[in-house]
């Protein structure tokens, strides 16, 4: 028995050897300069550009409403008789006037009842012209300027829509602390209803930089660090680089310096990597040129051949 | 004694009736793999939400520390406690010494907690869970399935079936079927619809907590009769969910379904999913509560189910899956067969010495009645059937039959002196005289290989709670087999010899080949006290070989507390990252489960998936045969190596509940300094470690890498004006905001239709997944839509470091470990890091920045295993001691004690010996067999000396009279020897899943007893023929006698005067 088992593992001694020996692997990631941008969000209300109340022009009693709720109503349409109380205008009625083409988005009113000059009685929207108002964090407002550009997206919008930043309230509300933005925005096919609440998201500080996995950077003690594998003949070898970093932003991390074009940064590896360790690269990209050559040194050797 | 031997059938009676008593209480003995000893752990966790660990360390920690540190009732004692402050929240762990009870070690540090909570914040206050810890992994599994229901229907049938009962099962915690499709009521509220009408999840949440609970409106006495009022609650199904109304802000009010989406789903929270061969099944899932018998919980669960067998219809299966039961079973059962053969040999060795089946019968009955009556002491001192336990059987087993050996050798011995035939009293008379004259020595040389085991009583926890059962179950079964052997031995022998004339022993079946040995030995035995130089130089040798054994083999012996046996089962244990959901972690599973099986499918006989969490699962595999499980574990090693984004685990599983210490191969610990100063100082070390890759796995407690956590702090200046803006929410409502925005919020249980669900409240799915994301959650406030950020200052920063604080100190401990079959490297590694550590002291670290200087410093990291070994030691010294004093008291004589002891040493050469050849490790079991060996190796040794000294005083020579000393001794010491060698073989052999356990104490004494016995019969004979013949010479000046070589020497008759006695 004992015996046995002795020679069972000498038999297996190899192979735990080759265990042992056998390389970690690592996924690669190469440094390659990409465009970079911090992304400010923010909620954002769809609003009509217009949106014009209709005030009663004297006082009176309401004697009909010709355009219901919702109803589209052109320029100049009459869309409310009242009838003047006063005798001196000897009751008279006065047509109100729809100011603007649109839908009658409210009705303040019903027939029947008394009015004063200048009293709400309906309000039409355009609902085909809209902006987008946000709250910008006193914070952002050196980010958030008249002009830039960014998009907008909500449940049930099949894309998002991009926008443009109108202007921003140079006031800062103190209970909220925020300021009050404009932005225009495209109603294409009238997807954006007014009164919906979506998302805003702008690109700002857009620059060019190195970008890579948090887990990529290997903290020592106030130092940072990021690995490479470098080419030796056929085997890759680790090598262990200072780098500054930059911000943080959704898992990754900017890359200041440090770092050149073409190295090839671990972001993922299946253990600890000592200094000129050799590693496998497990999403080796394959290369065009590494293909070419294979084929010549290939079509050489056949060459050969030919000639021996 | 006349009255007893007299009357058989009274005899016969007796011992019958014990020997019934005997057998019931052993099949009343619980079985189990170890020891029926605990050592609890007890688990307790408080949360300190808005305070820091620091801050929460300083005001309540320490004070915590120090009453739990001070726990000291009775049995229990606070071994080690383990605190572990984290960001928002602390764990303490706290050991409890070996035999200290596990309930009442809860109850304990639940009292002296809920003490202490009354002067905590509420919060924490509220948090406080004491719990029971459990290291060991011993669980059953059956899964039910059933081709024609659906789980759920399975479940309905099966939940009032089962759950009742399995509540009842006392030795089990938290014993429950698991349904992998358990629905919950999940409302998904809409983030821009809320923020619109200015609610937040606390308003939902306040109007379903109404809506779930029933009100009591009082009592109204109506006539002559009472009537109760009542206000039955007002969610009942999905649709009342749906038609809740919900108020506004605004003033107006919604239906809850304006603002979020209800359904009735499989949940989505699961923290576990379980898988058998990969299809979904019922599962019954069971721990044992600490301290609780495995075996027992297992087998009352399994008995639940056949009981609930005849009731569930046909298309109902069900299958085991982990059945620890089973495993313990086998391993015992095992044990027992090597009990039996142990007897068996130890009877055959009987037979070939004594020949006469009869009288090889009447000394073997022995072996069974002595271990039959010693259940009744396990019985009633309530040990229970073990490996351990049954390994002190087995061992016994040998020992037992030499009372019985020598009462019957000295009955024969009378009756050969006696001729012609003899009447009954006669008969008794004899028998009379020769039990008594072998009392005296019988009862005293079982007391002296009993005595031995005195000294461990005052050894430490771990080794009594380990070799106790073993220790007690020699006591009770060698004590029984004395007591046998002097009241049933004589009385059969007086009933057999019923009738017959003056018997002579009979012959033994070798008796041929056993004169030539002895007339063999004898030759070689006087040419060795003869020789002049041979005998020095064998004496010097040995001397050597003791010294070089002690010193030089001894350490590099490999060291353990006990072995583990043999399974069937492997565990591939996979671990990911970056997974945020348990069914990302189903699919990678199901991956590798594919791969497993395409390997090793041929050995695999079926596997089990648990899910734990979203980037941990494992896969345990039952192997067809156990056999295969070395080669299986090795391959499976190299198949599945760590890649990138997967990491894994593999090896054996078993279901033991004995919490040995498994510590790790070095102990390092960085103290002093700041927390953070210590957390950068460790992982510089840590790096270093894994950098020189000196041991196969390093890791540190707690974790040293660097963490980020979001930090959200209202922006307080706010408020008073956002309140006169008619703002009706709070601080508390905004953080409540982003909990559930991110991950849910259970609100309880809601019944729907007779059952049970569990209400959960969140947000889509994704409406959160970056920290810009929770900045922009939308907050109304008047007309405007605030983002998240508006009111918070939302930041990254680096988590605090953990404080970990081990029995008070803090530190950071690293630990590394060499990997399986390749701990012999660990004293290198260690030394090497040790290396490591002294040029690291010396090195510049002024990259790390650090403020303030921690150390780094090594621990014994077996500490408990040399302290179990320190003391074995010293008992083994104590034995020797305690031996020495007995043969002082028996020959009086300081020289003829050494003379004997001798035997000691040769015994730990045989042990140390064997230990070496066999590659076997010095653990406490093989400690045990050194002890043990002892006596034994030390009652040859005294056969010996006191018969030459007999002879000596009967006036022969010295040389004479060893030989003749030796030539008559040699078949009692053989007979002694080889009964306990071979009895002890089987278990040396290491066959069979309990056999790895026993191992090391088998090789220690058939290996060392062998040895001893071999060596002892030419060494001791020639110290005491030089130690005879210098002390005649000192005494009567008279020349050293001469012995010619081929002619008859003159003896010189009587003129030597014992003196020593």
């Amino acid at each position: 028995m004992k015996n046995l088992i002795l020679i069972c593992t000498i038999g297996l001694l190899p192979f735990t050897l080759m265990a042992n020996t056998k390389k970690k692997s690592v996924f690669v990631k190469e440094a390659k300069k990409q465009e970079i941008f911090d992304s400010f969000v923010y909620p954002a209300k769809v609003e009509p550009i217009v949106n014009a109340m209709v005030l009663s022009e004297s006082q009176g009693i309401v004697e009909k409403i010709s355009t219901p709720l919702g109803a589209k109503v052109k320029a100049k349409q009459s869309l409310v008789k009242v009838r003047h109380t006063d005798p001196v205008f000897k009751y008279r009625p006065v047509t109100l006037k729809a100011p603007v083409t649109g839908v009658v988005s409210k009705v303040f009113v019903s027939e029947g009842s008394l009015v004063t000059k200048g009293q709400k009685v309906l309000q039409v929207t355009d609902p085909n012209k809209v902006k987008i108002k946000i709250e910008v964090a006193a914070k952002d407002l050196k980010f958030i300027k008249s002009g830039l550009v960014g998009s907008f997206s909500a449940r049930g919008l099949e894309k998002p829509v991009s926008l443009k930043v109108l202007g921003v309230s140079p006031f800062v509300d103190p209970a909220t602390g925020t300021a009050t933005a404009e932005l225009e925005i495209e109603n294409k096919k009238n997807s954006l209803t007014p009164g919906i609440l979506g998302k805003v998201v702008f690109k700002s500080n857009i620059h060019n930089g190195f970008v890579f996995m948090e887990n990529a950077i290997y903290y020592q003690g106030k130092k940072t660090f990021v690995r490479l594998t470098e080419k030796e003949g056929e085997n890759y070898k680790i090598k262990k680089i200072e780098v500054e970093l930059g911000p943080k932003r959704r898992g990754q991390v900017e890359i200041l310096s440090g770092l050149e074009e073409g190295m090839m940064v671990i972001e993922r590896a299946s253990g600890f990597l000592p200094d000129g360790a050799e590693v496998t690269i497990g999403n080796l990209p394959k290369k065009k040129d590494q293909k070419k050559k294979t084929e010549a040194a290939n079509k050489e050797k056949v060459k050969t051949k030919a000639k021996s | 004694m006349k009255g007893l031997y007299s009357s058989p059938f009274r005899v016969y009676l007796c011992l019958f009736a014990l020997a019934i008593t005997g057998i019931w209480a052993g099949t009343q003995l619980p079985i189990s793999l170890y020891p029926n000893s605990s050592k609890p752990t007890i688990w307790a966790s408080v949360s300190y939400g808005s305070m820091s660990s620091d801050e929460f360390l300083q005001k309540y920690g320490t004070r915590i520390e120090g009453a739990i540190e001070g726990i000291s009732t009775g049995s229990l004692e606070v071994e080690d406690l383990v605190s572990n402050y984290g960001t928002s929240s602390v764990s303490y762990n706290i050991d409890f010494g070996w035999g200290a009870d596990p309930k009442e070690a809860l109850r304990e540090v639940q009292n002296l907690l809920n003490a202490q909570s009354g002067s905590w914040p509420r919060e924490a206050r509220d948090s406080l869970r004491v719990n029971f810890w459990s290291k060991s992994s011993g669980f059953i599994a059956i899964s039910f399935f059933s081709e024609e229901r659906s789980l759920d229907e399975l479940y309905d049938l099966l939940e009032p079936l089962l759950v009742p009962k399995l509540a009842k099962v006392g030795d089990a915690e938290g014993a429950s079927l698991w349904n992998p499709n358990r629905k919950e009521v999940r409302i998904e509220l809409n983030p821009e619809a809320m923020a619109q009408l200015g609610l937040f999840p606390r308003n939902i949440e306040e109007v379903l907590r109404n809506g779930m609970a029933g009100y009591f409106g009082g009592s109204v006495v109506v006539g002559t009769g009472k009537l109760t009022i009542q206000m039955p609650r007002e969610l009942e199904d999905i649709k009342t969910l749906e038609n809740l109304l919900i108020p506004t802000q605004s003033g107006t009010i919604v239906h809850l379904s304006d603002i979020a989406r209800i359904d009735l789903g499989p949940s989505s929270g699961h923290n576990r999913i379980f898988k058998t061969n990969g299809a979904d099944s019922l599962i019954l899932f069971a721990n044992p509560r600490t301290g609780g018998n495995v075996k027992r919980m297992a087998e009352e669960i399994l008995t639940i189910i056949e009981e609930v067998k005849p009731q569930l219809p046909g298309d109902v299966q069900y299958r085991n899956l982990v059945d620890p039961s089973e495993f313990i079973r086998q391993s015992v059962s095992n044990v027992i067969k090597e009990v039996f053969l142990a007897a068996g040999l130890a009877v055959l060795v009987l037979f070939l010495f004594i020949g006469s089946f009869k009288n090889t019968i009447t000394a073997a009955i022995e072996i069974p009645l002595s271990m039959i009556l010693a259940f009744i002491m396990m019985k009633v001192t309530g040990m229970n059937l073990n490996l351990i336990s049954l390994g002190g059987l087995a061992l016994s087993a040998g020992m037992n039959v030499d009372a019985s050996v020598v009462v019957m050798e000295n009955i024969f011995r009378h009756f050969e002196k006696v001729k012609g035939p003899l009447n009954y009293n006669q008969r008794l008379q004899v028998i009379i005289r020769a039990v008594k004259e072998v009392m005296g020595p019988v009862v005293a040389s079982t007391i002296a290989s009993l005595v031995v085991f005195a000294p461990l009583a005052f050894t430490s926890d771990l080794t009594n709670a380990i070799l106790g059962d073993l220790a007690k179950a020699v006591v009770f079964s060698h004590g029984f087999s004395a007591f046998v052997a002097l009241i049933l031995v004589p009385t059969i022998r007086l009933h057999l010899m019923k009738g017959e004339k003056g018997v002579s022993p009979p012959k033994s079946p070798i008796n041929g080949s056993l004169i030539k040995l002895e007339n063999g030995y004898a030759t070689a035995l006087r040419a060795f006290i003869k020789s002049k130089i041979v005998k020095w130089i064998a004496v010097a040798t040995l001397t050597g070989a003791f010294v070089g054994l002690l010193f030089v083999v001894m350490p590099k012996l490999k060291k353990e507390i006990i072995g583990t046996p043999d399974t069937d089962w492997m565990i591939l244990s996979i671990n990911t990252s970056g997974n945020t959901n348990i069914r990302q972690m189903e699919t990678t599973t199901s991956v590798e489960e594919a791969r497993l099986l395409e390997k090793f499918g041929a050995d695999i006989s079926y596997t089990f998936v648990q899910i734990r969490g979203a980037n941990n699962a494992t896969v345990m595999a039952r192997l067809i045969n156990k056999e295969d499980m070395n080669k299986v574990w090795k391959s499976m090693e190299g198949e599945f190596q760590n890649t990138p984004t997967q990491y894994y685990w593999v090896g054996p599983w078993n279901p033991a509940e004995l919490p040995l210490p498994d510590p790790p191969h070095m102990r390092l610990l960085v103290r002093g300094g700041s927390t953070e100063d210590r957390r950068l100082m460790a992982k510089d070390i840590l790096d270093e470690l894994r950098e020189k890759e000196i041991f196969s796995r390093q890791w540190s407690d707690p974790g040293v890498s660097r963490g980020e956590n979001i930090e959200v702090n209202a922006r307080k200046e706010l408020w008073p004006l956002l309140y006169e803006q008619g703002a009706r929410f709070s601080p508390y409502d905004v953080s409540d905001l982003a909990r559930v925005a991110t991950e849910g919020k259970s609100l309880g249980d809601i019944n729907i239709d007779g059952d049970t669900f569990p209400v959960r409240l969140n947000f889509p799915e994704g409406t959160v997944s970056s920290m810009e994301d929770l900045m922009a959650l939308p907050i109304r406030v008047g007309d405007k839509i605030l983002p998240f950020k508006a009111l918070n200052d939302v930041s990254l920063v680096q988590s605090k470091p953990r404080i970990y604080r081990e029995n008070g100190r803090d530190i950071v401990v690293i630990m590394a470990k060499e990997k399986k079959g390749e701990e012999h490297k660990k004293d290198t590694s260690l030394a090497a890091a040790k290396k490591l550590i002294a040029d690291y002291d010396k090195k510049d670290l002024s990259h790390l920045g650090l403020t303030t200087k921690p150390q780094a410093y090594f621990e014994d990291a077996d500490k408990d295993l040399n302290g179990a070994l320190k003391q074995l030691t010293l008992a083994v010294l104590m034995s020797i001691l305690l031996i020495f004093l007995t043969l002082l008291l028996q020959f009086g004589s300081f020289v003829h004690t050494m003379i004997v002891l001798v035997a000691v040493p040769l015994g730990i050469m045989g042990v140390l010996g064997s230990l070496f050849v066999f590659s076997s490790t010095l653990s406490l079991n093989s400690a045990l067999g050194i002890i043990l060996l002892n006596g034994i190796a030390v009652a040859n040794s005294i056969l010996l000396v006191d018969f030459i000294k007999k002879l000596v005083a009967e006036g022969m020579v010295p040389l004479e009279a060893a030989v003749l000393a030796g030539k008559k001794r040699m078949r009692p010491i053989l007979i002694t020897s080889l009964t306990t060698i071979l009895g002890m073989l089987p278990i040396a052999m290491g066959s069979g899943e309990g056999g790895k356990i026993l191992q090391p104490l088998g090789i220690a004494v058939s290996g060392g007893l062998w040895i001893s016995t071999l060596l002892t019969l030419f060494l001791v004979p020639m110290l005491e023929v030089q130690y005879l013949d210098w002390k005649r010479k000192r005494e009567f000046k008279l020349p050293r006698p001469k012995y010619p070589n081929d002619e008859k020497s003159e003896l010189p008759q009587n003129n030597i005067v014992e003196n020593t006695l």
